[in-house]
């Protein structure tokens, strides 16, 4: 029983602590965001902003043959606050 | 490695026609409402390495939206023709084969308002190889469209068999489900930031069927070097041929950024993934385009992409097997030869041109771009090869009406 509750003690700090670590890491990045108003998206609305501009689904197979590793097709939904 | 069939041009012409039939007024009914957009996509590419592969990929595309009421819709259908003659393939004796793989894909979706849903559907299908893949995805605008969080799921069903070989005879069958997590953050005017996670389970047998490994004698294994040839492979393997065989489960995870920048004659987009798994794979990958505004009809762009990647736990440059007495094979318990899964280092460095050839209101709405892209691939520790050299060009065709 002795033995336990440091242990008990620890788990729950580090609970804490990683649940802080990752509010750390996201609150700054929430608020790093600025209103944009609709008439100042002009760049963010610009086709090079796009996740698929440039891009080519047989390069992508290719790579997902010849490579190990997967993921990592971000933007695929609308998320760009240009519409 | 079998007589294929002809390319089904009649299906692919049919769906090309229905395609473009409502793009191009030919349908009947109410003309399209308000706030309807079409927009087309074909793109024809080509792939060729130094290990005697060869792809020939022509795609078409058409995409519906409607932004008076949310709905959105489209479907693509893509041919690869591989042709090789790899030195995995010579050496199990096996002639350069070419090979017809089919791929379509639907997706739908809804978003009236901030939140929205969009299902997708695909087939992939090859003379011995079926791929199904079903999902949905859900994201939502917040403050003002400056945070968009989404969450997605999709399931795959892969079949792998024998070409000439009903999948009921022989096949090895494979179920991944993939979860997926993008965070969009507006950082300022000119700035978009995407945060990305990526969860996927895999169950079955993903063993290739036509894989086999060498194995070596546990005296001869340590005299194995990297690169070595088919030919002094088999001067020195053990007699028979022993099939590949990995773990049935594996558990993928992959954390990524992509941050975006828009300036005023160019745009900078940089992407970052880390990806680790249960097989013990570990890779980084890095990507960084940097597209220039020649003029207002012509863009130009450098990109640069570096992969590295550890090899798999059960990864060897020459596993080792032991004759019984009987002259029965003791062979252990996972072996592979897929490169795929060796310690590999990529780096791609090429680019692209578009030309946007619409109205002077939106001169993007038509536009036709060029990739080209080369890439040097090195294998530290594999059997046959210690590098490829690849070239990758693509020319896609876009309109937006």
């Amino acid at each position: 029983m002795l033995a336990r509750i440091p242990v008990a003690v620890n788990s729950s700090v580090l609970r804490c602590a990683r649940r802080g670590s990752l509010a750390l890491l996201v609150l700054p990045l929430l608020s790093a965001c600025t209103n944009v108003a609709a008439y100042q998206r002009g760049r963010l609305a610009h086709p090079t902003m796009t996740p698929t501009f440039g891009e080519s689904d047989a390069l992508t197979h290719v790579r997902a043959v010849q490579e190990g590793a997967i993921g990592g097709e971000l933007g695929a939904s609308s998320g760009c606050g240009c519409n | 490695m079998q007589p294929r069939r002809p390319l089904p041009l009649v299906g692919l012409i049919c769906f090309a026609v229905c395609a473009l039939a409502p793009a191009l007024g030919w349908a009947g009914g109410d003309p399209a409402p308000r706030g309807m957009t079409t927009e087309l996509h074909g793109e024809v590419a080509g792939y060729t390495d130094s290990d005697s592969v060869t792809v020939f990929t022509p795609s078409v595309g058409v995409g519906f939206r409607d932004t008076g009421t949310g709905w959105s819709a489209g479907g693509s259908y893509l041919v690869d023709v591989v042709s090789a003659a790899s030195v995995d393939i010579v050496s199990t004796a096996t002639e350069r084969w070419t090979e017809v793989r089919h791929a379509g894909a639907l997706h739908a979706g809804y978003k009236p308002y901030e939140l929205g849903a969009t299902a997708s559907g695909s087939v992939s299908r090859e003379p011995d190889y079926l791929s199904l893949t079903g999902g949905g995805r859900f994201d939502w605008d917040l403050a003002q469209k400056t945070v968009t969080p989404a969450l997605g799921y999709a399931f795959t069903h892969d079949v792998a068999g024998r070409t000439g070989t009903p999948f009921s005879v022989y096949s090895l069958e494979t179920d991944r489900h993939a979860l997926n997590t993008d965070l969009a953050l507006v950082l300022d005017r000119s700035t978009v930031l995407n945060l990305g996670a990526d969860l996927v389970f895999e169950v079955g047998n993903q063993e290739k069927p036509y894989r086999y490994v060498p194995l070596f004698a546990e005296d001869v294994a340590p005299r194995v070097k990297p690169g070595t040839s088919v030919e002094a492979v088999n001067l020195v393997r053990l007699p028979g041929r022993t099939a590949e065989r990995l773990p049935t489960t594996r558990q993928r995870y992959a954390v990524s950024a992509r941050l975006a920048q828009r300036h005023a004659h160019d745009t900078l987009v940089a992407k970052q993934r880390f990806y680790t798994d249960s097989w013990g794979l570990k890779a980084t990958t890095s990507d960084l385009r940097w597209v220039f505004d020649l003029t207002r009809q012509l863009q130009l762009w450098p990109a640069i992409r570096i992969h590295l990647q550890s090899g798999v736990s059960f990864w060897k440059l020459a596993y080792v097997g032991s004759v019984a007495t009987d002259g029965t094979l003791g062979v252990p318990r996972y072996r592979t030869g897929d490169r795929e899964l060796s310690p590999l280092g990529e780096g791609t460095l090429g680019g692209g041109v578009r030309l946007n050839l619409g109205s002077p209101s939106d001169p993007s709405a038509f536009g036709i771009t060029f990739l080209a892209d080369g890439m040097l691939t090195r294998y530290s520790n594999a059997l046959f090869v210690k590098q490829r050299l690849g070239a990758f060009t693509a020319a896609q065709l876009e309109l937006k009406l």
